[in-house]
């Protein structure tokens, strides 16, 4: 009893020792934090490249037509009647008296106003939402997230904060732009959001747009406060970032 | 137990330290930032003469300096009204410091004298948000060379600025049948100072420039022996005027384009039988087989360091777009979409290749990395659009297009945006070649 304790311990021991070695210097390639999509391949483009750039951050064309066939498919229930449609049924049925059918009619373009409002916030929202749709060849397609296998972030909206702050900062020179340059950058940053050390992981190879990067890390500070549970990881593993990639 | 108690602890404590130590950060891909133009404020050249002559030529040089810049679609000019009373060129003759918050990202200032019969014309570039002087140079020219002057102070400024190549001393090489047979032509890289080089009175096609620029590679239909046409290979040297034969093999001896570092030119030859490509020496005009295969294998261009060549090849079935080491060893297919992709053309950085693909019957010019991935279409529904040719600095593709009615000469940025029409009253105009910089 006691020798298979001893053994099994000691497996358990040398298990954990693979683990922290492994940990120490096999460290996995970090999981970018992006929502990873499945698209179809495809034939030539047929979308123009300049054309691409305005359609894909709006993704109208799919949304749009959903958003109508919702409005299909919704029944006037019988409590809401609506003054909008045409139902001659409902005059011969009337045998109340004239203020009593008056509220009943302006309960009822109460309700069809209510319900116009709450279509137009639904297709709003859908108008809104064009993260989701990916481009390809010939049609816009929504494509498919791949949340498991894409393993991403526990952190989602601290680093989308994030994200958003050095996009809104993060432009450079056209002839620098098309130059196809790419920098990571390791930042860390303190309770306060403040960037308490930047470290160029890998430079770009091209001195203005590093100088560029930095630019706009550093215009982007102070960042939002990190949530306390994140504060240790942010202050002392710190956050990869990558321009683009 | 005890000892298994420690253990089991020790191991909590290990597992506890590999997990922090293994922990990644996150990582964020920010993406592509936005791509801004440069703001320049460009003052008056001063001339401190009342030489009207002289006037008139800084006149001249500064007009000529914004058209340049202009034409990049990459700069844009402060107001001359934001700058009037302000005077002084070389450091410290003027207070850089007020300039920090004019909106300026970069501020040009330059003087123009005149020595005997040559202009003398200084030119600094500032950088207010870094008080730091990024040029400062004096150029000599002829008094009748304004237009070469102006166009080397714009390579200046571009060059100080991006560390690319400036554009402004190149040209275009073309083939164009305004005569009524097919001749080459070079006009400047803004479609000006057209000139007729060839007079063959027959089919003159596929220009090539030297990477030097002093000489054009370029084939020509000639009557051979029993007055058969044959599609010879021709070179004509700038610098001594004269023209020689270079491939008279039997059938094509088309499609050459320099190497960018070697006597070497490759090029489509037929002798064999079927099209295949060829790589020739300049001295020895000896050439060796490069492709071999059952379809044919034309429009060959090296890569930019010479160690590659893109062709096209119809050894699968339709014409696609394939590379290989310049030894002809290690053929890799580049593109599999599409019905039929022709003359593909390297970035001078080697990240892209663009292309002329078929597709919704007419050919349009395409991009991708040359990997052959990311494939981009550049034109649209305007008409058929071939030839794509990089500019040297990389900022810009120049295509053949009939969308006018006639095929003529166009440019447009790399990413298919600011198109303009080049050549202007040359007939049919195709095939067009931009050059390197010349070399001072």
């Amino acid at each position: 009893m006691d020798k298979s304790l001893k053994a099994s311990l000691l497996m358990h021991g040398a298990i954990f020792l693979f683990i922290f070695i492994q940990g120490l210097y096999f460290n996995k390639p970090l999981e970018p934090y992006v929502p990873t999509l499945r698209v179809d391949l495809v034939g030539l483009p047929d979308q123009l490249k300049k054309d691409l750039d305005k359609i894909a951050p709006k993704g109208k064309p799919e949304s749009a037509p959903e958003v109508k066939a919702e409005q299909k498919k919704e029944a006037p229930s019988p409590q809401e009647e609506d003054e909008l449609a045409f139902n001659p049924k409902s005059k011969k049925k009337s045998k109340k008296s004239d203020k009593e059918l008056e509220k009943e009619r302006q309960d009822r373009l109460k309700n069809a106003l209510n319900r116009i409002k709450a279509l137009n916030r639904i297709q709003e929202s859908a108008e809104d939402k064009g993260d989701d749709t990916v481009v390809k060849g010939n049609q816009i397609s929504r494509g498919t997230t791949l949340v498991g296998d894409a393993k991403e972030s526990r952190k989602p909206s601290y680093f989308d904060v994030v994200l958003q702050r050095l996009q809104s900062n993060w432009s450079l020179p056209i002839w620098l732009a098309r130059q196809n340059l790419s920098a990571q950058v390791q930042i860390h940053i303190d309770s306060r959001g403040n960037v308490r050390h930047l470290k160029f992981v890998k430079p770009s190879g091209n001195p203005q747009f590093d100088e560029t990067v930095e630019a706009t890390i550093r215009a982007s500070e102070p960042f939002p406060a990190p949530p306390i549970a994140f504060r240790a990881s942010t202050l002392n593993q710190g956050i990869l970032l990558g321009f683009p990639l | 137990m005890i000892m298994s108690m420690r253990t089991f602890i020790f191991s909590l404590v290990l597992l506890h330290c590999s997990t922090l130590w293994s922990a990644p950060s996150a990582y964020i891909p920010v993406g592509p930032g936005k791509a801004k133009k440069t703001v320049l404020a460009f003052t008056d050249i001063e001339t401190k003469t009342t030489d009207s002559v002289l006037k008139a030529s800084a006149k001249s040089i500064s007009d000529s300096i914004n058209k340049d810049l202009l034409f990049m679609d990459q700069y844009t000019f402060l107001a001359a009204a934001a700058f009037k009373d302000d005077h002084g060129v070389k450091p410290d003759s003027f207070d850089l410091s007020k300039w920090k918050s004019s909106g300026a990202d970069f501020l040009i200032r330059s003087s123009l004298t005149k020595d005997g019969t040559k202009l003398e014309y200084e030119i600094y570039l500032y950088q207010p948000s870094t008080a730091k002087v990024l040029l400062a140079k004096k150029l000599i020219a002829k008094s009748n060379e304004v237009e070469t002057l102006a166009h080397e102070a714009a390579n200046e400024i571009v060059t100080t600025l991006t560390g690319l190549p400036g554009i402004f001393l190149t040209k275009i090489a073309m083939s164009c049948d305004i005569t009524g047979k097919k001749e080459i032509y070079i006009m400047d890289f803004d479609g000006t100072n057209t000139k007729q080089i060839t007079k063959h009175k027959s089919t003159a096609m596929s220009p090539a420039w030297s990477p030097d620029g002093s000489k054009l590679a370029y084939s020509v239909y000639n009557r051979h022996s029993k007055n058969v046409k044959n599609l010879d290979l021709f070179e004509y040297n700038f610098k001594t005027n004269k023209l020689s034969l270079l491939s008279n093999r039997t059938g094509i001896n088309s499609g050459a384009h320099y190497h960018p570092t070697k006597n070497l030119i490759t090029l489509t030859m037929s002798f064999l039988g079927n099209p295949e490509v060829f790589s020739l020496s300049l001295d020895s005009k000896d050439a060796s087989r490069l492709t071999s295969s059952f379809g044919f294998d034309v429009d060959p261009v090296w890569s930019p360091n010479g160690s590659e060549i893109a062709f096209v090849s119809s050894r699968s079935g339709k014409p696609m777009i394939y590379k290989m080491s310049s030894n002809g060893s290690s053929v890799k297919r580049l593109t599999y979409a599409g019905n039929y992709n022709a003359t593909p053309h390297w970035s001078p950085q080697a990240k892209k290749i663009t292309f002329a693909g078929w597709l919704d019957g007419r050919f349009d010019i395409f991009l991708m990395n040359s990997d052959g991935t990311k494939i981009e279409r550049l034109t649209k529904q305007q008409g058929n659009n071939e030839d794509p040719y990089f500019s040297p600095d990389g900022n810009f593709i120049i295509f053949s297009s009939n969308r006018a009615g006639t095929k003529n000469i166009y440019a447009m940025n790399v990413d298919g945006t600011y198109v303009k029409r080049l050549s202007y009253g040359l007939g049919n105009c195709v095939s067009p070649k931009w050059s390197n910089p010349p070399k001072n």
